[in-house]
């Protein structure tokens, strides 16, 4: 079984700090993502766990073995690489079976598991190509069969779609969901595009700056985000942000106070839950000043009468005239308070 | 049409070229036409660069009545382990200081690179002491270390460049499949490094093959002579000079290189200007 755990993992390089104690609980056959932008220490995490990077404190275990002190490929996980890392020089199948090939199996149990992950990802006419005849595709497809191969119990996935163009992104994504639960293997997967994460995982584990913002279910961390960070950070276009001593009108609607006693300082409404008209509880003055379509739906941005940055996702053509004043408002289920520090309050 | 300008641009361009390529390739011809002529040609006061009357009693003279087999032999001896131990050492070399990281990694390199700002003559002075001393003057492996210690700083540079610019996943996929450092370097960089290994081979062959002086200073048996030195002393004494067996002899000695640039050029080039572009 693979349960991987993460435990006050700590990692500079140099004077520099890019993991601060992370604690991750990873059950067996999980996806996880984490999700972050760049620099954020995501990639740094994955070497960690992979055993590329020596970790500065903590420990990193598999099931109850600690894997610190283990060579990368004695940790049971294997690893796809960003730029898929294939051998140039070798054919796919070479590539694939160059890890069982050092371990010594022989070679027919070799290509008979080699022939069988060919199978499962569609690449069997591949196997005596170069990886210079590949497309970026088929490159992707045979660097998770080279993982696949050796059979791991945790997969490490590095950015693996990034190099990829949107349609065959899309399409590799949902390949990618399938392969999960065909193989039933833990899975850590590393991104900076969030539809990668809500799409894929069961959990996504949202990083910033070293630090764990937040870890929970895609709904979850997109409708219940802890912090102003990860409101911000997850939907498409972000969430609203309003300091309420700006909007003297809202303040009095809202709670003054929550249950734990924090005090309500900023708000976020998410784009799509903004109404283009004063049918909802809570109002705003607004000027809208361009629109975009992006077809299924439109997108309007402006400012407040307090001045700050607006973002309204509509299904239909809204009726307002852009450059006018207007009124916009939302109910109170839709409102996200956030206290003086950005930590999520529920009321 | 091209504007007139330009046209004349052209003209200027290709006598230039004509004019250089003349004295790159006029010693050649010269050589080869020599080596085809009798001797009473070869002092013609107007020279023929067709030889009237073509004959092989140069090459034949040049074969059978001087020791140039011998310094052929000890030239290939020479010049093969020299530059099989430089490809080897560089690669070595080039593999650490490209992908490893360790204290004093930037100063050591930059020490063996400077190794190249001496003059080739005077650290000379210091390794024929040096030789004497260790009993390695006028033996074939003294010479060798010397040409080791010259050729050594340029290739590992140029390694350096070929292997700095493969990226490093490809190293750490090797390590998550398992291997260790030897098999990444056997399996991975050295396969990789064909046409920079290539480059360095004839880079350090030639050097050993075309030097002069460190082989007529270190090496004083006419046993143990290479082709340099072997030519000068054999064919262009102070009382004789038979320029028709010298420059048979040169036609012969040039050969081994010719062949292997006529085979193995589109990997030099290729070499040299690796890493010129992204």
């Amino acid at each position: 079984m693979a349960r991987v755990e993460i435990k006050n993992v700590t990692k500079s390089f140099g004077a520099t700090e890019v993991l601060k104690g992370l604690d991750i609980d990873i059950s067996h056959g999980e996806f996880v993502a984490l999700l972050g932008a760049s620099g954020c220490g995501k990639s740094t995490l994955l070497r960690c766990i992979a055993g590329l990077e020596d970790l500065g404190g903590g420990d990193i275990r598999f099931g109850n073995k600690s894997v610190i002190n283990i060579a990368p490929s004695k940790r049971g996980a294997a690893m796809v690489f960003q730029s898929y890392a294939l051998y140039p020089h070798k054919t796919v199948a070479e590539n694939m079976g160059f890890a069982l090939r050092i371990d010594g199996t022989p070679k027919p149990e070799i290509e008979r598991k080699v022939g069988e992950a060919a199978k499962i990802l569609g690449i069997t006419p591949l196997l005596n190509k170069r990886p210079r005849q590949l497309s970026g595709g088929q490159r992707q497809r045979v660097a998770i069969g080279r993982a696949i191969v050796r059979a791991p119990e945790v997969f490490l996935f590095d950015e693996p779609l990034s190099n990829l163009d949107a349609e065959l992104r899309a399409r590799m994504r949902v390949e990618l969901t399938r392969l999960h639960r065909r193989l039933d293997a833990t899975m850590i997967y590393v991104t900076h595009d969030q539809v990668e994460a809500m799409t894929m995982a069961d959990r996504i584990v949202v990083m910033e700056g070293g630090h764990i913002q937040q870890i929970g279910t895609p709904d979850d961390v997109y409708a219940r985000p802890a912090n102003i960070y990860v409101a911000q950070f997850i939907g498409t276009p972000k969430m609203n942000v309003f300091k309420l001593s700006s909007y003297l009108h809202l303040q009095k609607q809202l709670p003054s106070a929550v249950a734990n006693g924090g005090i309500p300082h900023t708000i976020g409404i998410r784009p799509e839950d903004i109404r283009e008209d004063a049918s909802g509880a809570l109002k705003i003055g607004a000027t809208l000043e361009l629109s975009e379509s992006l077809g299924r739906e439109r997108l309007y941005h402006g400012s407040t009468v307090a001045g700050d940055e607006l973002t309204i996702a509509s299904h239909k053509e809204m009726s307002l005239q852009v450059g006018q004043p207007t009124t916009v408002s939302f109910n109170r289920g839709q409102v996200h308070m956030f206290d003086e520090k950005g930590i999520r309050l529920d009321f | 049409m091209l504007p007139v300008q330009h046209r004349h641009e052209t003209w200027v361009f290709r006598g230039l070229l004509t004019i250089f390529v003349f004295f790159l390739l006029m010693p050649i011809l010269w050589m080869l036409s020599t080596s085809f002529k009798a001797p009473e040609e070869v002092f013609l006061k107007v020279p023929t660069i067709i030889p009237e009357e073509p004959t092989l009693r140069n090459y034949m003279r040049a074969l059978t009545e001087t020791r140039i087999l011998t310094y052929l032999y000890n030239g290939l001896i020479v010049s093969m382990t020299n530059a099989a131990l430089t490809t080897v050492l560089a690669a070595l070399a080039a593999y650490g200081f490209a992908k490893f990281r360790f204290k004093g990694r930037k100063s050591l390199m930059f020490l063996m690179i400077s190794a190249q700002m001496f003059p080739y003559a005077v650290l000379l002075i210091s390794l024929y002491p040096f030789m004497q001393r260790t009993g390695l003057f006028d033996t074939r492996s003294g010479l060798i270390l010397a040409y080791l210690v010259f050729a050594m700083p340029a290739s590992i540079y140029i390694l350096f460049s070929y292997i700095v610019n493969l990226p490093d996943e490809l190293i750490e996929a090797a390590r998550m499949d398992g291997a260790d450092e030897w098999l990444i370097l056997r399996e991975l960089i050295l396969p990789l490094l064909t046409p920079g290994l290539i480059t360095v081979f004839l880079y350090s062959f030639m050097w050993s093959w075309n030097d002069l002086l460190y082989s007529l200073t270190l090496i004083s048996s006419e046993t143990k002579r290479t082709v340099g030195p072997g030519l000068l002393l054999t064919f262009l004494g102070e009382m004789e000079q038979d320029w028709g067996a010298a420059m048979a002899g040169s036609v012969i000695v040039s050969l081994p290189i010719i062949l292997a640039f006529t085979f193995l050029q589109r990997f030099f080039v290729q070499g040299l200007t690796a890493g010129a572009v992204k």
